[in-house]
């Protein structure tokens, strides 16, 4: 059992490896067409649309920087705070391993919002980026409720 | 009569500049990479989903290249117009008319020089903070 979960687990690192160069293609790519609209908006003398893409671009790379940087640490809090309260009894190494699976599963649905917040203000759609923030906190209180549930689980089953 | 002529050297020389800029970037087509296996910010391996990552690098890096042949197109377009603009402005006594292009060829060479130096570099950052998967 505990190796078909570390086999998940191997498989969503992957999946968080690929997201992430995902999302980095994304911002600079992301950075180079809002860059291109203010070119375009400042040949034609319009400053509104220069004014927006410079903002886009503030924007765009905000987001990245919060995928790559907070995230992780958000993640890190998370599981650290499951992994403090889910092993008792006999079925510790299981429950820790499905802790650790619910919260690798909890970072890549953060890390899935924080690319669609990157497309959507990359394309100028502003919702994106506060559904990402939206959803992250969505899971951080998927992960607390599961590292309070947890050991209750465990002494309704008998085996703390 | 001097005032355009005045122009006109600095229209030159911002298309000198222009030229410079842009074929030094365009021999950099590629973004920046670690040259890692997964491609671009390739911080650990992608495993089955290095399939994946290696059909999307070489269109990210085919979008590079087009977005930035795009900009120089459009940056000396634009850089032209305002030359135009500045030299009619200029040859016909219109100060505002040549102000306005003045400040348009700056805020031009401005955008383009902060995209071509700035964004390779944020994709340093990027990729050298790329971090590993926390589990």
């Amino acid at each position: 059992m505990n190796s078909a979960i570390e086999i998940l687990l191997g498989i969503l690192r992957n999946a968080w490896q690929a997201m992430i160069g995902l999302i980095a293609i994304m911002v600079i790519l992301g950075m180079l067409y809002k860059a291109l609209v203010a070119t375009g908006g400042t040949f034609a003398g319009f400053p509104q649309p220069v004014a927006q893409a410079i903002g886009s671009m503030v924007g765009v790379l905000s987001i990245g920087l919060y995928a790559f940087i907070i995230l992780p640490a958000l993640v890190n809090a998370g599981m650290s705070s499951i992994n403090v309260s889910g092993g008792c009894g006999p079925l510790s190494d299981i429950v820790l391993a499905v802790c650790k699976l619910i919260g690798a599963i909890g970072a890549l649905r953060m890390l899935r919002a924080s690319f669609v917040g990157t497309v959507s203000t990359m394309v100028g759609s502003g919702g994106g980026a506060a559904g990402a923030i939206i959803e992250s906190g969505e899971v951080l209180i998927g992960m607390l409720l599961v590292s309070a549930a947890a050991p209750v689980a465990g002494a309704f089953m008998g085996t703390c | 009569m001097l005032k355009m002529k005045v122009f006109v050297v600095l229209a030159m020389l911002v298309a000198v500049v222009f030229s410079n800029v842009s074929s030094v970037h365009a021999q950099d087509e590629n973004p920046p990479s670690d040259g890692g296996g997964g491609g671009m910010c390739a911080g650990g391996d992608a495993g089955p989903f290095s399939a994946v990552m290696q059909k999307i690098d070489p269109l990210a890096r085919n979008a590079w290249t087009f977005g930035v042949g795009l900009l120089i197109i459009v940056s000396m377009l634009g850089g032209l117009y305002y030359s135009l603009q500045g030299a009619g402005g200029a040859a016909t006594g219109a100060s505002g008319m040549t102000s306005k292009a003045i400040i348009g060829i700056v805020g031009l060479v401005l955008l383009v020089l902060m995209t071509f130096l700035l964004l390779p570099e944020f994709a340093k950052m990027l990729c050298s903070s790329a971090p590993a998967a926390p589990w």
